[in-house]
């Protein structure tokens, strides 16, 4: 048998349940290329995935956004610096 | 943290463990505005975040002769602030915490290998500036179980990578994987009836 046709039949097909356990690892670059290479055809073919893999992106970005808070005091750190003085003197 | 590796600042480990009063103030001003402002996104509360900070330097610099190098400098004074703001953590909670089996019912369902549920891209302007939804986002990151909440704090709004969080959480990469991914898709779950019927 071919080369390339013993590489296509063996290659792992995924279902949507798999691409969703896989996510975050997708995310993270942390898959091996042949998962990576089974989860992309996947996606490229699935309009559920897809629609599920904008949301979850999206929600990273929304959480990112949401937690924004106000820039830190300007005297936080001297008063920081001030209460570490103090209490390495007392030692 | 936020930052890449390569744009971390450099300490001078050297000088900070001979107790050179001028690397620790170095320490001190390039971490706090960063380190405070994780702290305030964790507790929610100034006065709280400022003393927790505090104390986290201070124990840093008391027990930086037990830093190995193994981690960076930033990781292991988040590691000793972390852990003291978990004291207070419950003290702050606004609203009770969902436990694992509420986790559980806003995970994704499956039949046959197939998404249960139909879903449908978001809408681009999701991601507009809009009041409303930043609240109904930080109230469901809230809901969240301690240990699902701390991880999204330290992924997905610190930026730490997975190795850091996992470093820092004495968890396997693989056990922060699965906890992220389930806290996504929990917020998703709850973020996802306000989108799609469009009251945010």
């Amino acid at each position: 048998m071919k080369q390339w046709l013993k590489k296509w039949l063996g290659r792992k097909q995924l279902t949507c349940e798999e691409v969703n356990r896989f996510l975050a690892a997708y995310l993270d670059g942390a898959l091996d290329a042949r998962t990576r290479a089974a989860f992309e055809a996947h996606l490229q073919a699935c309009a559920a995935c897809q629609a599920y893999l904008d949301q979850y992106r999206k929600t990273i970005e929304l959480t990112r956004r949401a937690a924004e808070v106000p820039e830190p005091p300007q005297e936080l750190i001297e008063h920081t610096l001030a209460f570490l003085r103090e209490r390495l003197s007392q030692k | 943290m936020p930052d890449a590796p390569e744009t971390q600042p450099t300490y001078d480990l050297e000088a900070l463990k001979r107790g050179d009063p001028a690397a620790f103030e170095a320490l001190v001003r390039a971490e706090s505005p960063r380190l405070f402002r994780f702290l305030l996104r964790f507790l929610e509360n100034e006065e709280d975040a400022h003393n927790v900070m505090q104390e986290a330097f201070l124990q840093a610099f008391q027990r930086i002769d037990t830093f190995r190098g193994e981690a960076r400098l930033t990781t292991w004074l988040y590691g000793i602030a972390l852990n003291q703001a978990r004291v207070l953590l419950r003290k702050n909670r606004r609203y009770e915490a969902m436990d694992e089996a509420d986790l559980d019912r806003l995970q994704p369902t499956f039949s046959r290998g197939m998404y249960a549920q139909r879903h449908r891209p978001w809408p681009p302007d999701v991601l507009a500036e809009r009041e409303d939804l930043r609240r109904l986002v930080r109230e469901a990151i809230d809901r969240l179980p301690d240990s699902y909440r701390e991880i999204i704090l330290l992924r997905d709004i610190e930026e730490l990578s997975t190795e850091e969080v996992a470093r820092l959480l004495g968890l396997s990469e693989g056990a922060v994987r699965v906890r992220l991914h389930r806290a996504r898709q929990a917020l998703r779950a709850l973020l996802s009836p306000h989108i799609e019927k469009g009251d945010v």
